[in-house]
């Protein structure tokens, strides 16, 4: 004989037919001796029944169709989701359009001003100079000779060659190449020239 | 598709991953009605179940791939329902802590189905299907799923088991521990 606390224990397992047969008669015996536990078992297996019989809740009639919809809304917004992650200029962010516009002013500068630096060294002299150094040494072939060299003092500080070039000339020369003019000594020799003068 | 109706749900779910569509709509049309039972008796709301069903359907679609047949299919989809059944009764339960001075009795949205049951199944002493309806809906969660399971969508234990993810002890001492604690319920609601 078994209580009614393992009765209940075993109550579920009577029910569904998942019992042994030694306690299936222990549970049959309790439920001939005890009420209480017989109007349980009862009662459960009364609301057992009802729940199989609930009303069934079937899906509307257009439910397919309704699935079909949502597969459809979802594939598009994958779609436009991997295309919106695709690249794309819009994605790109604002400072980026500053930052390369900071650069290319940096780059076009930089290159602006090493052209003015180096730029002229390949020109020749004025045309002016030009024609001084064609005066000093006439079919000298020095005549051609570019400002830069004019400048290292090839034909300015020549000791031979006494220039009578304008001192306003050299004062256009000076004024043109004074901060360029690396050697000092060709300085003070414009400055003799020009005392001389 | 005649012979459609000879083949296995894993048969089909492994026709769908090879691409045939039609073995999809197969699917929706043996499951649809009993997750659609399945979910209506979690949320007792008509529109919501319907949308849990659609959601779960668009689960396997997206994720067919995902399933891999160490598992019965049916068991596969009932777990997708019932994680997304009890999603929306979470949320729901936040709705109600957040909007609580304007709800009004607690059984407001339940949404019962017009249609009664057949009476020739009626046998006597048998509770009526809203009282027994509000009975479990006063179950702590794990008790309901249970007892939905086994009593009205009628699967295994071993189905219970692979669905809730609990050993199979486990799952009939819950069941078990539901049904006496339903007919407390039912008790306490009669007495009302």
């Amino acid at each position: 004989m078994i209580s009614c606390y393992q009765f209940k224990n075993y109550i579920s397992d009577f029910i569904d037919k998942e019992i042994s047969f030694h306690n299936r008669k222990l549970v049959e015996e309790h439920l001939g001796n005890c009420s209480s536990c017989n109007e349980l078992f009862q009662s459960i297996l009364n609301t057992k029944i009802s729940m199989n019989n609930f009303a069934e809740i079937t899906v509307s009639d257009d439910f397919m169709l309704k699935i079909r919809n949502r597969i459809l809304a979802d594939r598009n917004a994958r779609i436009q989701l991997s295309r919106k992650k695709s690249y794309s200029f819009s994605k790109i962010p604002s400072f980026i359009y500053g930052f390369a516009a900071a650069l290319l002013v940096v780059v076009v500068g930089f290159f602006i001003f090493r052209y003015q630096k180096y730029g002229v060294s390949s020109a020749v002299a004025p045309p002016i100079v030009q024609e001084q150094i064609q005066k000093m040494s006439p079919g000298s072939p020095r005549a051609a000779v570019p400002v830069d060299q004019t400048v290292q003092g090839q034909y300015v500080s020549s000791d031979d060659e006494k220039s009578d070039i304008d001192s306003s000339r050299i004062k256009y020369f000076q004024g043109q190449r004074h901060q360029r003019i690396p050697d000092k000594n060709l300085q003070d020799r414009i400055k003799t020239v020009k005392g001389q003068r | 598709m005649g012979n459609r109706f000879k083949l296995t749900d894993e048969e089909l779910i492994r026709r769908f991953q090879a691409g045939d569509e039609a073995a999809f709509e197969e699917i929706v049309y043996r499951y649809s009605d009993r997750l659609m039972n399945f979910a209506y008796r979690f949320v007792l709301n008509r529109e919501e179940s319907e949308d849990i069903v659609q959601d779960t359907f668009l689960k396997v679609y997206q994720n067919r791939h995902a399933y891999r047949e160490i598992a019965k299919f049916s068991t596969w989809i009932y777990t997708i329902t019932g994680n997304l059944a009890k999603t929306v009764l979470r949320k729901r339960r936040n709705r109600k802590l957040f909007f609580f001075s304007r709800l009004g009795p607690e059984d407001k949205d339940m949404d019962f189905p017009s249609k009664d049951r057949k009476p020739e199944n009626k046998i006597e002493g048998q509770f009526d299907e809203r009282i027994i309806q509000r009975a479990i809906k006063k179950l702590p969660e794990h008790f309901r799923t249970a007892i939905i399971l086994r009593d009205i969508q009628e699967l295994s234990y071993e189905e219970i088991s692979n669905i809730i993810n609990a050993p199979l002890g486990t799952v009939k001492s819950r069941i078990n521990r539901a049904r006496l604690r339903l007919q407390e319920e039912l008790k306490h609601l009669k007495r009302k």
